[in-house]
């Protein structure tokens, strides 16, 4: 398994507990009335740091290559999907449930950025994938 | 990779940056107020995420690599994930209109209906390709 799918494995599983962690702390009864403003965070923790990012992974390793696979080359252009689309997904977490609530200027830059920040890493994913999806 | 398999997979990347960028102009409509347009654009989103992308690349490569079933020719089973993807992607196109104010909404309805009956024809097909290991052949699966 190249090294890039571990790390995407790995941080899907980190983000898949994560996830349920945070679902089960939404569940409190006592902090129902803050669940609305993390429920995104929640469901893209879920959807896109867990099922999708466990799709890059595996994509990444499964797909039929055009070259073989060389251990000594560095992927520049899957770890910046890596990179950005982690990155991302943590800013977000930080920042979207502040500006759910209030007014804070740094917070909405912070989201605006994980917003390029995701955007990126599917662009390079899809740049990665495009021309190793083929016939025979 | 068979060419239906590829028009899939290709077809749930194109649906994953397009749900992707409007994902990401909805985020930043809610940091900053930019993009306000693409505020009732939310629902495509959600359906291009989840069945355009997921769902699709899943059907794409599911098709791909379950082991073949005998009684079935390549052919006809190609004929009928034709269908699939031409009911997925319309299905996608057609809900996710219904989900904006500016359209009817029955059109969610009738694009749901599509992507429901792309997944029945897709299980339909997929069921009869789920086969045990046969008698005699000695596996060890560690």
């Amino acid at each position: 398994m190249p090294t890039l799918t571990r790390w995407f494995l790995r941080a899907a599983m980190v983000h898949l507990v994560a996830a349920l962690g945070l679902g089960l702390v939404l569940a409190l009864p006592s902090l129902a009335a803050q669940a609305g403003a993390w429920r995104p965070v929640y469901i893209h923790l879920l959807v896109v740091g867990w099922a999708t990012q466990m799709i890059f992974g595996v994509a990444y390793w499964m797909f039929p290559r055009i070259e073989p696979l060389d251990l000594t080359a560095v992927p520049w252009v899957g770890w910046t999907c890596f990179w950005t689309l982690n990155a991302g997904l943590v800013l977000r977490a930080a920042c979207e449930p502040v500006i759910a609530v209030r007014t804070a200027p740094l917070a909405a830059a912070g989201t605006t950025v994980a917003a390029a920040l995701q955007l990126i890493a599917v662009a390079t994913f899809v740049r990665l994938s495009w021309s190793r999806v083929k016939t025979r | 990779m068979p060419r239906v398999s590829v028009w899939l997979v290709r077809a749930s990347l194109l649906q994953l940056l397009s749900g992707a960028l409007l994902g990401a102009a909805y985020l930043a409509f809610k940091a900053e107020g930019w993009f306000a347009i693409l505020v009732t654009h939310l629902g495509t989103h959600q359906e291009q995420m989840l069945v355009g992308w997921m769902v699709q690349l899943v059907i794409g490569v599911a098709y791909w690599i379950l082991p073949r079933s005998d009684g079935q020719g390549p052919k006809d089973s190609e004929r009928v994930m034709w269908v699939v993807f031409g009911l997925l992607n319309a299905g996608v196109l057609v809900a996710a209109l219904g989900t904006d104010p500016s359209w009817p909404a029955s059109l969610l309805l009738i694009g749901r209906v599509a992507e429901t009956a792309a997944a029945v024809l897709f299980a339909r097909h997929a069921w009869k390709r789920q086969r045990a290991y046969r008698e005699g052949v000695r596996t060890v699966l560690v």
